[in-house]
């Protein structure tokens, strides 16, 4: 067979031939670019390795000394040197606190961390950004990011800039923080940015409350639970008037997002307007289980006498089982229990509950005895 | 230097061994270093004095909670009074008082100042 192309005509076995030599020569410089690069990382672990110990007593004796002079140091240091000691600076500016940080940031300094950090800013893509934005916020460097003018683009890095002004004390208000977070976007957070969004509204539970109702609508589903989450965990000092957005969540098409409103509320049953009868009604006849058990640990975290008068009647008609035992158990806590003779079903469970309870307690005394 | 005392660190983080190790060899005392909870319990189980250990929480193979437990209620060759310090990253007020609850005699939280975790050795060192 003869293939013709460009005015040339070849037999087909030659072309075969010649593609099998041209893959044979690309998987041979990628084996050898492979093992070339293995042996290369080898080498450079096994310098680093080498160096680590005496650079980290080095460094150890510096942090714990009044005179050092970091400048002198970091001048004898080579390439690989100077690698390591950021690695090991990474490390203990996330371990120390107090004035021997101060020491570390100082060296940091020295090093040039900063002037990079703002080059990366400036031209990086968005790892480098995250990593010099992770450094500003060990190194206490906010004044930064108003020198390079920096915007986060992403919500990443909307959680690290956050992080850095929270950390730094740099924010105005948390409020700023908070908006700073969830104004304008969509997108769920990572793990560090719910975290971010927790400890900046811990110092004021009320501006999350009222930066959301502004923005929730425009938030996606995963975003939208990840905030309720946070609420749930601000505690009982939430004072803000402004609760109607979470209220609104109730009646969500996703049983998840109605469950974790329901979490939310347990913080502000205080609230005389969502506690009233045809409030309460709707919600514990919630079609989804699992909506029915978190309304009824709500309503005993409420508890006060109209919020338990309404756990005990959505318990009398509790169909579910799981929802029922998480019913009883959460009225057992709250010290409270039927007044009425109660069905089978529901008198096994608020056995079982009971039961639970007096246990947890003998166990806890227990533990306690054995701690005096 | 005069100070006495034997120490066990015991913290999988690296860095954080040679941190206290390096504010303790340098005030005088002598330390042993363990990378996780079983290799501290091995030693323990030597019946070996221990003036004091200082045990992170969380770790590999045996945690710091476990060990506690092993070495207040007698398990281990040590004297189950020894005195332990917690250092843990865990630092919300219930996860202080279960640590204390468990047996801990001091419980210091990460981030932490230096000179503050050495003054608490050091307290239960002299002692």
């Amino acid at each position: 067979m003869i293939v013709s192309a460009f005015g040339y005509s070849v037999p087909f076995t030659v072309v075969l031939v010649a593609l099998a030599l041209l893959l044979g020569l690309a998987i041979t410089v990628m084996f050898w670019l492979t093992i070339g690069l293995s042996v290369y990382r080898s080498v450079q672990d096994t310098q680093r390795n080498r160096v680590r110990d005496e650079l980290q007593t080095e460094l150890l004796d510096g942090v714990f000394s009044s005179d050092t002079d970091w400048t002198q140091w970091v001048e004898g240091l080579s390439a690989t040197e100077r690698d390591v000691v950021e690695s090991l600076l990474d490390e203990y500016l996330r371990e120390l606190d107090g004035e021997n940080v101060a020491q570390l940031q100082d060296l940091g300094a020295i090093l040039g961390i900063p002037n990079r950090s703002k080059q990366w800013l400036k031209y990086g893509g968005e790892y480098k950004r995250l990593h010099a934005l992770t450094w500003l916020t060990l190194l206490g460097c906010p004044e930064q990011l108003e020198q390079t003018d920096f915007t986060p683009r992403t919500s990443r890095e909307r959680a690290a800039v956050v992080r850095l002004r929270y950390d730094c004390d740099d924010l105005n208000n948390p409020r700023e923080g908070l908006r700073l977070l969830l104004d304008n976007v969509s997108t769920q957070f990572t793990v560090f940015g719910q975290d971010t969004l927790y400890r900046v509204a811990l110092d004021d539970p009320s501006a999350l409350f009222e930066v959301s109702a502004v923005n929730y609508q425009t938030w996606s589903e995963p975003l939208l639970l990840q905030v309720l989450v946070v609420c749930q965990h601000l505690g009982n000092s939430v004072t803000t008037e402004n609760v109607s957005w979470v209220t609104s969540m109730l009646e969500h098409e996703n049983k998840a997002v109605r469950a974790a409103a329901a979490r939310a509320l347990r913080n502000v049953g205080w609230r005389s307007d969502i506690r009233d009868g045809p409030f309460l009604d709707r919600v514990i006849n919630d079609p989804s289980p699992m909506v029915r058990g978190a309304v009824s640990q709500m309503l005993a975290e409420w508890g006060d006498s109209q919020a338990l008068d309404a756990l005990r009647n959505q318990l009398e008609t509790e169909a579910n089982p799981r929802s029922r035992l998480i019913g009883t158990n959460a009225l057992v806590r709250s010290g409270e229990r039927f007044h009425v003779d109660i069905s089978q079903p529901l008198a096994t469970a608020m056995v079982w509950s009971t039961e639970h309870a007096e246990y947890d307690d003998i166990a806890r005394q227990r533990r306690q005895q054995v701690a005096d | 230097m005069d100070a006495t005392g034997r120490t066990l660190v015991v913290d999988d983080d690296e860095p954080i061994r040679k941190m206290v190790s390096h504010r303790l060899r340098s005030a005088g005392y002598t330390v042993e270093l363990c990378k996780d909870g079983q290799e501290a319990a091995d030693i323990l189980e030597d019946g070996l004095d221990w003036d004091l250990i200082v045990l992170d929480v969380m770790m590999p193979r045996l945690d710091g909670k476990r060990l506690l437990r092993m070495v207040r209620n007698g398990e281990l060759g040590v004297d189950s009074k020894t005195p332990i310090i917690m250092l843990t990253s865990r630092g919300r007020e219930e996860h202080v008082v279960e640590g204390l609850e468990s047996g801990a005699d001091d419980y210091v939280t990460k981030p932490f100042r230096a000179p503050e975790l050495l003054a608490r050795i050091k307290k239960y060192l002299n002692d």
